[in-house]
């Protein structure tokens, strides 16, 4: 039950995410994309509680009651936007939530590979807030957090290992989504044809080996198919409808996919990222959200590199400075890209461009020289192929996608083809200089790559089964070409976009980054600490009488009376605090005095009566040591390291060295 | 006397100092800067007695503190036409108490060698050391820590726990009410003035060698305090010619320049830097800085007639070489005066900065093996996050110096900033005198990075929040 309320939760809170972005006005649309909303939300607020030190209940408490806050306060804003049809869309999309999470409850179909058993081992780490961060490291040689840590909270909401409606309902959000975007996105003229071929297409993905089979494993693959579907629905619909508030519904949901991974989905974000922020026809508006999106991946990056560094593990540091800069540039290009255009960039160049990396990358992978001899990787791609066994919904569903991008025509086909060839082209860059492993049959892009190919196949069918234009790019060419006859009538130049948020604003930020990573490196020191017994805050006694002291310089007058220290020159500054503090009588030799041989020996029954000196208030050694001897009431003062000073008796010295009482230099 | 009740004398004493000679009009600034320059007069206090000898370092601090709380409640009745907002000293003088209270109930004090030290000389001194048998030690750290820790005695302690954290709440606090009224006088909401300070604040003083320096016993935090204290008084003094700020700012600057051997240096820079181009009453500034140079530079010629003649750091002519830069500002401000105010404001940062790059450049030639190995180690200390110092504090200050220049140049805040910059490249320096930095926690340069970092943050703060577009529009620069 713990389980079906936590998912209706999650769902309740991207129904309001949604509405505050403007989607209540569209309400199927609104509810589909209500779960990969909630899911980002609901993650990424887990992820940040937990790695600031929360304990994993109070992060689940907290991230549950601040969720609902911000959402709620947020959705209150549009509420005008909410009338009885979107009211009935949202009990609707709640029902069916509950229903497949207790559906998937009852009848558990997980399958738990490999990186599954890895993902919640994590969980359980995370649960018992081991330092989680760390363990991840330890165990996982490429960390999914996100997906261990929504497994994390499980036993304590379900009473469950994991959460086996999970995938299950990433899987089921993703093909309504499908459906539903395709059928706005293909018109409402599409008529009989559409519906017929929306049938097939969501027979192509229930059947799909790459999407059913992960819609049941416990993994992050349905839900990085989810978030990129999700993704390019709202950015094809939003910008089709011009609804400013749907970039930031957008971002949210590429900031879902980015956190799938640790490299390769960071890679493809920031790729899409500058791909649709060039694609745009409102740029200007991306600014705020964009340079949000910039900042909160550069400080998880941060976060990593930092992790990184101190384990040198799978991913090396510079690797993952690479990514931590991937975003910044992404968000740097797009800003010198769009910044002096007054119309979107030719979508269709972008696509082609996405494809070029695509061969680009498929050469590099194939032909990359580094390990080996080239023709045993092509041999051990064509093995890949020859193996490769998907069932014949993938090789339709890849032959379809292949020969769509070249047809790819409008915004949302063109989004879609680029997002196949990125989402592609990036899971060979990062398996770049390594065989292919004829085993590995769903790499974490690879699935993500099949819901753009399937609403590509899907927007191609439809426009060429209707065989009309694609509305969106016509009302888009004439909207731009409407721009530059405005501006070429009144002669004016065109608006620079500035996209670089305000002085302000990037204070701001910076001053965010510094802080987070600042109150991460202390909450980790922190746990280190508590892990070795050591606190930060060690508490003891406040304060203690003048005669409790047990400080070297105050003690000796006590501990040994009538003692004389006798201080060789170099040390004879000294001579002040066994005068001052310890009140005994001091004598400052004419040479140094030299340890007689078998001094090691007399040393050593005596090391056990040593005598640390120390604040007992701060439990804090002194680094002076008194090694007292009952027959001796003499003492020299020697270094034996830098620092760290003992008082040995005399007897232990060349008497040569030392001068008769009285006869030595007056004490300074 | 306890922990507790030595914090609030000292507060009690410097809040009567500010109320009568500083910011009387905004008590919270007043209440925020009490500790700060009460501890200053114990330790001054304390430093006549230890250069007298005619008593013991604690009985003339006292006695100090007492003779400022007359003679400032004497001052304030002559001021007494200006009005006090008693509400807002009670409710920020309770939380000073409360803050002192609760951190003096704890030992949260780390230790090194540096520390042992730094109480060691601090019993000495309560006990009525004199200057003669300490001064081997005065030649490599400096003064205030040493007498500011004296007072253990005197609260019946082993040693002043809490004292450290105590200086760090007071740069906390000092930090977050400084931006706030800084903002304030640059027109900044009360909003983002608030999100801002408290923004500020948090991430400067979560950076881990600052937290840490909060509970580990050395001079850095102390010098950090003292130097922010410094520039962001002269800032607010010089942004609204209000006057009554530059006594707390000397006082401050006073503070600095006994905290480390080397501090001499930094004082006179920023104060050169400061107050040459100022536009605050040139009367004013001669005597702040005549009492700033008449302090520093009559101890350390009394210090350098007292420590041995070779040394690591301080030997008897560097202390005279030194106490004539701490001269060296109140001997230029004539001279400055007779130059065109505009010229001075525009090239003496930068004729600074060429003459510290010069000398940065000569020590590079002339022993390249030493200064690349400290420069090394001064920039893995920095920017290194894997050691973790600073995390990506000087990251984000490279950052933000890298917008501030993408940014209109600020009259006041551009020489405090070139002051900044410029003692970046004078601690490279000085590692031509002494052995090569070194990396980690312990090294001297990575600690004396601490001292300007909320200074730092603080001047990017006030350049950069109330920016809220790259340029002004036609109008308001025809405005």
């Amino acid at each position: 039950m713990g389980q079906v309320i936590l998912w209706a939760y999650v769902q309740l809170v991207g129904l309001a995410l949604a509405t505050a972005c403007g989607w209540a006005r569209r309400p199927m649309i609104g509810c589909a994309l209500g779960f990969p909303l909630g899911l980002v939300a609901w993650g990424s607020a887990l992820i940040a509680l937990l790695w600031l030190g929360l304990p994993l209940v109070a992060a689940i408490g907290a991230a549950a009651i601040v969720l609902a806050v911000a959402a709620g306060a947020a959705a209150w804003r549009r509420r005008a936007d909410v009338d009885g049809r979107a009211l009935a869309a949202a009990a609707a999309a709640l029902a069916i939530t509950a229903a497949v999470a207790a559906l998937a409850t009852a009848f558990p179909l997980a399958i738990v590979a490999e990186r599954g058993h890895r993902i919640l081992l994590a969980a359980t780490a995370i649960g018992r807030n081991v330092d989680s961060i760390d363990f991840i490291w330890n165990i996982l040689p490429s960390p999914p957090v996100f997906q261990a840590s929504l497994h994390a909270a499980a036993p304590l909401v379900a009473g469950r290992p994991f959460f086996a409606a999970l995938s299950p309902l990433c899987g089921i959000a993703a093909v309504v989504l499908l459906a539903g975007g395709g059928a706005e996105l293909a018109g409402r003229g599409a008529g009989r044809a559409v519906r017929a071929l929306l049938g097939l297409v969501l027979a192509a993905a229930l059947c799909s080996f790459l999407f059913a089979v992960q819609a049941t494993a416990v993994d992050l693959h349905a839900a990085a198919a989810l978030f990129v579907i999700a993704f390019l629905v709202a950015h094809a619909i939003g910008e089709e409808s011009a609804a400013p508030a749907s970039i930031w519904a957008e971002l949210l949901l590429l900031l879902g996919f980015a956190l799938q991974g640790l490299a390769e989905s960071v890679a493809a974000s920031a790729m899409l990222l500058a791909i649709y922020g060039c694609d745009r026809r409102d740029p200007a508006r991306l600014a705020r959200p964009i340079f949000l999106y910039t900042a909160v991946l550069t400080a998880w990056h941060l976060l990593l590199w930092e992790a990184i560094g101190r384990r040198s593990l799978t991913v090396e540091p510079r690797e993952a400075l690479a990514l931590t800069a991937a975003p910044v540039l992404a968000w740097a290009g797009l800003l010198a890209g769009t910044v002096r255009l007054s119309r979107p960039a030719p979508r269709r160049a972008l696509a082609l461009a996405a494809a070029g990396l695509l061969v680009v990358g498929i050469g590099l992978a194939l032909g990359w020289t580094g390990d080996g001899d080239p023709g045993e990787r092509w041999t051990a791609a064509a093995r890949w192929f020859g193996r490769y066994r998907p069932g014949l919904s993938d090789c339709l569903l890849l032959g379809l996608a292949a020969v769509c991008v070249p047809l790819a025509r409008g915004s949302a086909s063109a989004a879609a083809a680029a997002s196949v060839c990125i989402l592609a082209a990036v899971e060979l860059l990062i398996d770049l200089g390594e065989p292919i492993d004829p085993r590995e049959l769903a790499g974490p892009l690879r699935v993500a790559a099949a819901a753009p190919a399937l609403l590509l196949v899907m927007l191609t069918g439809v426009r060429l089964l209707t065989a009309r234009r694609d509305e969106t790019e016509s009302r888009l060419d004439s909207a731009a070409t409407a721009t530059t006859a405005t501006t070429a009538t009144s002669g004016t130049a065109p608006a620079r976009v500035n996209l670089l948020p305000a002085p302000r604003g990037l204070f701001a930020a910076v001053v965010a980054i510094l802080l987070l990573t600042n109150v991460h490196h202390q909450v980790r020191a922190h746990r280190l600490t508590l892990r070795d017994a050591r606190r930060l805050l060690a508490a003891g006694p406040t304060s203690l009488a003048g005669d409790e002291r047990q400080f070297a310089y105050y003690l000796m007058g006590e501990w040994i009376p009538g003692a004389t220290v006798v201080i060789p020159p170099r040390l004879a500054d000294h001579a002040v605090f066994f005068r001052v503090l310890g009140r005994v009588a001091v004598e400052i030799a004419e040479s140094t005095p030299r340890l007689r041989p078998d001094a090691v020996a007399q040393l050593a029954p005596l090391r056990a009566a040593r005598r640390p000196l120390y604040y007992h208030v701060a439990a804090e050694s002194e680094s002076v040591y008194l090694l007292p001897s009952p027959r001796s009431s003499r003492y020299v003062l020697a270094e034996a390291s830098p620092g760290t000073l003992y008082l040995l008796p005399e007897p232990l010295y060349f008497w040569s060295a030392i001068p008769a009482p009285g006869a030595a230099g007056a004490a300074r | 006397m306890t922990q507790a009740g030595f914090f609030a004398l000292v507060y009690a004493a410097g809040l009567a100092f500010n109320l009568a000679w500083g910011p009387r009009r905004d008590a919270v600034l007043a209440c925020a800067l009490a500790f700060p320059c009460g501890l200053t007069f114990w330790v001054l206090g304390a430093l006549l007695g230890v250069a007298t000898g005619l008593a013991s370092a604690p009985a003339f601090g006292l006695g100090t503190l007492v003779a400022l709380v007359v003679g400032s409640a004497a001052a304030s009745l002559r001021r007494a036409c200006t009005p006090i907002s008693w509400t807002r000293v009670a409710a920020c003088s309770a939380a000073f108490v409360a803050g002192a209270v609760l951190v003096s109930q704890f030992s949260l004090a780390k230790f090194s060698p540096d520390s042992h030290q730094f109480l060691r000389i601090a019993a000495v001194f309560s006990r009525g050391g004199r200057l003669g048998e300490t001064a081997a030690f005065l030649a490599d750290r400096g003064i205030f820590t040493f007498l500011s820790y004296a007072a253990g005695e005197l609260a019946g302690v082993d040693f002043m726990f809490s004292l450290a954290p105590v200086v760090g709440l007071s740069l906390a606090a000092l930090l977050a009410v400084a931006i706030s009224r800084a903002l304030e006088r640059e027109g900044v909401d009360r909003r983002t003035r608030l999100l801002a300070s408290a923004g500020v604040t948090a991430a400067v003083m979560t950076t881990y060698v600052i937290a840490f320096h909060m509970v580990y016993i050395h001079a850095n935090l102390g010098s950090a305090l003292y130097l922010f204290g410094f520039g962001a008084l002269f800032w607010l003094a010089e942004r609204d010619g209000d006057a009554s700020l530059l006594s707390p700012a000397l006082v401050c600057l006073v503070a600095f320049s006994i905290h480390r051997v080397e501090a001499p240096v930094f004082a006179a820079l920023f104060a050169v830097l400061a107050a040459w181009p100022s536009q605050l009453p040139r009367r004013l500034l001669a005597a702040g800085l005549f009492a700033f140079g008449a302090i520093t530079a009559g101890w350390l010629l009394l210090l350098s007639a007292a420590i041995p003649s070779e040394g690591e750091f301080l030997t008897p002519g560097r202390a005279v070489l030194l106490s004539a830069m701490s001269l060296a500002p109140l001997a230029g401000l004539p001279l400055a005066a007779r130059l065109p105010r505009a010229l001075v404001a525009r090239h003496l940062p930068t004729a600074v900065l060429v003459v510290a790059s010069v000398g940065l450049a000569v020590t590079f030639a002339i022993k390249p093996h030493h200064m690349m190995t400290s420069l090394e180690a001064v920039v893995v200390n920095l920017l290194g996050v894997q050691i973790g110092l600073f995390g990506y504090a000087w990251w984000a200050a490279l950052a933000l110096g890298a917008l501030c220049l993408a940014t209109p140049p600020s009259r006041i805040a551009r020489p405090l900033l070139m002051g900044v910059a410029v003692s970046v490249i004078v601690v490279v320096l000085l590692g031509f005198f002494r052995v090569p930095y070194r990396v980690g926690p312990a090294d001297s340069a990575g600690r004396m990075f601490i001292h300007f970092l909320p200074l730092l943050y603080f001047l990017y703060a006030v350049k950069l929040v109330p920016l809220r577009r790259w340029r002004a529009s036609a109008a308001e620069e025809a405005g």
